[in-house]
């Protein structure tokens, strides 16, 4: 029944989206030669130790410098390479903003901005560590698209696919070793969003691991006779609105989760995509609200702070279509 | 060219610069006159392998206008070397036109990277150099940048990995004119020493006089080390407009009527 789901997903050993981005880097470098990565300091982080061993010649470690990182990534582009420019999401969107601006968006190269321990998937060393404004810094700059797989095994498939894309791209990836529930071989397009699991009784959008708790939470409701449709926003922009409002016309209620500002992120742009509609909606959004991250001991407590967890995703959502 | 030729050349290129300038109404004539000679030279004298029918050509070398507002005179030599018509020249910062304020790369042939924004074009430079090895071909990567774009903290950044990457072909300029927008450099924010700094991260640092043409041919034709290289290039904001020279306002002065006039009849005399 399930098209995108392994259907016993909870058993599975958890497994790192940053994991699958070093493993199918390496995999994608020896079809497509054209294939840079460069990272400023952060090569085991990132994981980028086989490639650097694989690809020897390909690899660039440009120091603690992540302005450089994207001025060469760029560079290299304009020669015909297609850079994989990886750090922190935090660093690599804050601190290289501007580069990323003019040396790549405005010159719509193919630089992959590559965006690790995103979110609140680096618990241990707080806010300065985490990102949670990355997609606002992202998505606000035209010709880039911005990506955000759902698990290791979409991790895996999206590499190759933004490879073969000729646009700048933003991947976000997380560091924390979250659930493996997207089938292997499942296949999806770039801007078009999955819905993982249909339901009648409100639609809920969200992206990256967080959907691991909210197909916990969606499990645990249809006991309450609450069925989630579960829609996996991979591609944040452009964003398939279609897909949402098709769902949202079925059930008219609308939930939107994220690990990122509510102000800038999947929300703001989902809400304010939603015009022109001949019927009404209520309209719920979870996320972080205005605040920044903070240190915590493992990944789910921190989700927990935030109310991000499968337990507070069920309560919240039952007060809501209630 | 020769030098006479390109003393010629250059005159014509500040007229049509001060001529573009007074009728847009705005744009940097201070950066345009000071790089006036090194632009023309790089262009001109053969030093660069270009070929302006085929602006893609995979055997050309790389010149990148990191100080973007110094455009105005960039574009008219483009337009000169062919790159595009000169009567396009008189549209610049006009609206529809492609000769934007500040250089936008895509929107005309010939211009490398966007800038306007500082500090960006050595890192795009060296990214392009990079790119070159891996194809193991040498062309030359030549980056100019102004002197106030140095108090930029990603220049440093490059400075630093140029020289890590010891990338031979790679040549940066610094148009040293003194001044930045707010004042003096060395009032502003001091660069001095500039030369020892490069020198302590690796790089061959040459100073020469950036009007002086004879200088100029004789530095460009120099044997390349095995790193990159630096010429501090020492020049004069608004050069050739005596009541403008060593003001401390010279970046950005407004070219009304009077000034026009006035400049117009000094470039003519001598140039």
């Amino acid at each position: 029944m399930d098209k995108f789901l392994i259907s016993d997903w909870q058993l599975k050993e958890k497994r790192a989206l940053r994991d699958a981005f070093g493993e199918a880097l390496v995999e994608v470098a020896k079809k497509e030669k054209k294939v840079i990565a460069l990272t400023a300091d952060l090569e085991t982080s990132t994981r980028l130790e086989l490639f650097h061993q694989t690809f020897p010649e390909r690899f660039f470690q440009v120091g603690v410098a992540e302005q450089n990182l994207i001025g060469i990534s760029a560079g290299l582009a304009m020669q015909g390479f297609i850079p994989f420019a990886c750090s922190f999401a935090t660093f690599i969107t804050g601190r290289a903003w501007e580069q990323i601006k003019i040396c790549v968006a405005a010159n719509n190269l193919p630089v992959k901005i590559v965006g690790s321990h995103a979110g609140l998937s680096h618990p241990s060393d707080g806010f300065t560590a985490q990102a949670t404004e990355d997609l606002a810094l992202m998505q606000v700059l035209p010709n880039i698209k911005v990506v955000y797989p759902a698990d290791f095994n979409q991790t895996k498939i999206l590499i190759e696919k933004i490879t073969n894309c000729n646009t700048p791209i933003y991947l976000r990836i997380t560091r924390e070793p979250t659930e493996v529930f997207i089938k292997r071989n499942s296949s999806f397009t770039i801007g078009e969003a999955q819905i993982l699991k249909e339901g009648s009784t409100a639609t809920i959008v969200s992206a990256g691991p967080l959907l691991a708790e909210i197909l916990k939470a969606a499990a645990a409701l249809e006991k309450f006779k609450i069925k989630l449709e579960v829609i996996n926003l991979h591609t944040i922009k452009p964003l398939d609105e279609k897909t949402i409002i098709r769902s949202l016309s079925k059930t008219k209620k609308l939930i939107v989760v994220e690990d990122h500002q509510l102000f800038g992120g999947l929300a703001s742009s989902i809400f304010s995509s939603l015009k022109n509609l001949n019927f009404m909606y209520k309209c719920m959004s979870l996320g972080i609200n205005d605040q920044f991250g903070a240190t915590a001991g493992t990944y789910i407590e921190l989700l927990k702070k935030f109310s991000l967890d499968s337990n507070s995703l069920i309560k919240k959502i039952k007060n809501f279509v209630g | 060219m020769e030098i006479n030729d390109l003393k010629q050349l250059t005159k014509k290129i500040k007229l049509e610069v001060l001529e573009m300038i007074h009728r847009a109404g705005s744009g940097h004539l201070g950066s345009s006159f000071s790089t006036a000679e090194m632009l023309v030279a790089l262009y001109f004298s053969g030093f660069l392998r270009l070929d302006p029918k085929k602006p893609n050509w995979d055997q050309k070398d790389y010149f990148l206008l990191s100080n973007g507002h110094a455009c105005p005179t960039l574009y008219a030599i483009l337009a000169y070397k062919g790159f595009f018509p000169t009567e396009d020249l008189q549209k610049f910062r006009q609206i529809g036109s492609n000769l934007e304020g500040h250089p936008k790369k895509n929107s005309l042939p010939g211009i490398e990277i966007s800038s306007g924004s500082l500090g960006m074009g050595l890192s795009q430079g060296i990214g392009i150099a990079l790119g070159l090895r891996l194809k193991n071909k040498n062309n030359k990567v030549v980056v100019m940048m102004s002197d106030g774009e140095q108090q930029e903290g990603a220049i440093w950044e490059a400075v630093m990995a140029a020289s890590h990457y010891r990338l031979k072909n790679l040549m940066a300029i610094i148009d040293r004119n003194g001044t930045q927008i707010g004042g003096f450099t060395e009032k502003q924010l001091a660069l001095e020493p500039l030369k020892k700094k490069y020198e302590s991260f690796g790089w061959q640092v040459i100073e020469l006089d950036g009007h002086n043409f004879g200088q100029i041919l004789k530095v460009l034709n120099k044997k390349l080390k095995d790193r990159p290289t630096v010429l501090i290039s020492h020049t004069i904001g608004c050069r050739g407009i005596s009541f403008m020279e060593g003001k401390a306002n010279v970046h950005h002065p407004k070219v009304d009527d009077v000034f026009y006039q006035k400049a117009l009849q000094e470039l003519e005399k001598d140039g």
